[in-house]
């Protein structure tokens, strides 16, 4: 039998909730960038997830809608003066109008081809924002919103952020697109045989997950207050959201969080060692690999059934 | 009766191969058709054609009076065509419940709370209420084949493909599955059978249909088509 989830797990959740909300009171400015980083690689990795964990979306361009969610965000609220909010928000509605652009070609592939479509795009904004005058070439973009919000406020965005990818998540497992998917994750043709629309659920996962990804990008750059082509399009993005969901389990609704956690932490204390930290962080994610193939939470589920969120169906007697 | 099915002039080839040639044949509503045929005569690729795997190079596939040869396999699923697989296939990471729960949420166009009790009824049908929170993969081969009719049931169906749902069992197990294949179709849904063990299907079909290299070959009652010289000559004339 599979085992209910986990008795206490609103109780743990809402802990983790009160104590991320009440950070910027009881923790120091430094405690409150790792607050602010570990929210933010929660939300892009959890959408990472979704896409590869749950849909069989292998993507390797979600830097695309990094930079575009980014850079719409700064174009809006430095030269029009918009709100920052709604700039943020804006940068969400063109990802996702991005990901519809970009659907009419990927979806056409799948597997390894889907990812290279995805990184090829990525790559091309990298050269035309590079090359586009309006957005000051490669020099990139200081972000000057009209009124610009304190650090405390920015991290109540990106915990928003954070807190909005994990229910966005919980919510699609839950319903009947999720069942869809977990069907479609085992196989793909005796699903469609089952009456799962394949590519309407895959579609749709790949918007959400774009209209996050870009919306999270606004909070991010926001905070780092400048944008630069070179880096908002790179690669290194997904490759950090790979290490995260890969360590802390992917297919699981809490490996993004337990992956992001390791990952802030381990690259604050790896900074110190410049660039050979990548070099360390790789070699982490090898032994953890070795030792626990499905990730940490992944592993853990599958030794001792624990699980926080689970997307499972139980029938028993009672209605309910 | 009507129609509840009409097949005419399919064909679909594999490069060189022909797998389904020409092919036409109709069925009534409740009927109990079953279709049989020497290895690589096509039965399985006809089910594949049906149930919308493979589109045809030619012919038209009317279901309940409307074309549906360009309908997406899921399309057919929510019009009515429900399938087993010879190999069951269940999502082996999913439970038994949920399993059924994908077909009757997605090909059943119902709400999970409604699908509930529809479950409860299908689980009680096919004996696997006990095993209704286990993994699948996980389940022996008896409780698989049930699971896979129990799937094509979840989906609402008005007509079943059974694609060799007695291959592998014993025969008191045969027995338990050919009782649930009747009880589907006391429920009204029409099916379409292939069964490599005559001797099971006979007892179980209205009519049979034979075809052999694709073709169309005869069909008729259980006894009219055992006792033919046609059907002797290309069917068990393969084996010697």
């Amino acid at each position: 039998m599979i085992r209910e989830p986990f008795k206490y797990r609103w109780l743990v959740l809402g802990a983790l909730f009160i104590l991320l909300a009440t950070l910027p009171v009881w923790g120091s400015d430094y405690m409150l960038l790792l607050g602010l980083l570990f929210c933010l690689y929660a939300a892009l990795s959890q959408m990472w997830n979704l896409l590869t964990g749950y849909s069989g979306l292998l993507s390797l361009g979600q830097q695309a809608f990094i930079g575009f969610g980014g850079y719409t965000m700064a174009v809006t609220t430095s030269y029009y003066n918009i709100n920052i909010w709604l700039s943020i928000l804006a940068g969400g509605v063109t990802s996702v109008l991005l990901a519809l652009f970009m659907s009419l070609f990927i979806f056409r592939m799948s597997g390894i081809f889907f990812a290279i479509g995805t990184w090829i795009f990525a790559e091309i904004l990298m050269l035309w924002f590079s090359n586009w005058e309006y957005v000051k070439y490669g020099t990139g973009l200081f972000v000057k919103p009209p009124n610009p919000p304190s650090m405390t406020m920015i991290y109540y965005a990106a915990l928003t952020m954070g807190v909005a990818a994990l229910a966005t998540v919980y919510l699609i497992l839950r319903s009947k697109i999720g069942l869809g998917l977990m069907a479609m994750r085992d196989n793909e043709a005796v699903s469609s045989s089952m009456g799962v629309e394949i590519f309407r659920s895959k579609l749709f996962c790949f918007l959400v997950a774009a209209f996050i990804t870009g919306t999270t990008a606004g909070v991010l750059y926001v905070f780092q207050i400048f944008i630069q082509p070179y880096k908002a399009f790179a690669i290194d993005w997904t490759v950090s959201l790979v290490f995260i969901v890969i360590i802390g389990g992917i297919g699981t609704i809490e490996g993004p969080i337990v992956g992001s956690l390791i990952f802030v932490l381990l690259s604050q204390y790896l900074s110190e060692y410049g660039h050979i930290s990548l070099l360390l962080l790789g070699i982490i994610a090898i032994i953890i690999i070795l030792v626990a193939p499905k990730g940490i939470m992944g592993t853990l589920q599958e030794k001792t059934g624990f699980e926080l969120l689970s997307p499972r169906r139980l029938f028993s007697e009672e209605p309910g | 009766m009507t129609d509840i099915l009409k097949v005419n002039g399919l064909t679909k080839s594999f490069g060189k191969v022909t797998a389904v040639d020409d092919l036409s044949f109709s069925m009534t509503q409740g009927e109990i058709l079953g279709m049989m045929g020497p290895n690589g005569a096509g039965k399985t690729s006809v089910f594949n054609l049906l149930s919308g795997v493979f589109r045809p190079d030619r012919g038209k596939i009317e279901f309940g009076g409307e074309d549906i040869t360009r309908l997406s396999a899921s399309k057919r699923c929510k019009k009515g065509i429900g399938r087993t697989y010879q190999i069951p296939q269940p999502f082996g990471k999913l439970t038994v419940y949920e399993n059924l729960l994908v077909s009757a949420v997605h090909g059943g166009r119902i709400s999970e709370s409604k699908a509930r009790k529809r479950i409860r009824e299908i689980l009680d049908v096919v004996g696997l209420f006990e095993q209704r929170n286990q993994l699948s993969g996980g389940l022996p081969l008896l409780n698989r084949k049930a699971l896979e009719l129990g799937r094509a049931m979840a989906t609402d169906p008005k007509l079943i493909l059974l694609d060799e749902v007695a291959g592998g069992l014993t025969e008191a197990e045969t027995e338990k599955v050919l009782d649930i294949v009747k009880e589907i179709n006391e429920r009204g849904v029409s099916i379409i059978w292939i069964e490599h063990i005559l001797m099971t299907m006979a007892k179980g079909v209205d009519r049979l249909l034979v075809i052999t290299q694709g073709s169309y070959l005869t069909s008729g009652s259980p006894e009219e088509v055992m006792n033919s010289d046609l059907v002797m000559e290309s069917y068990l004339g393969e084996g010697d």
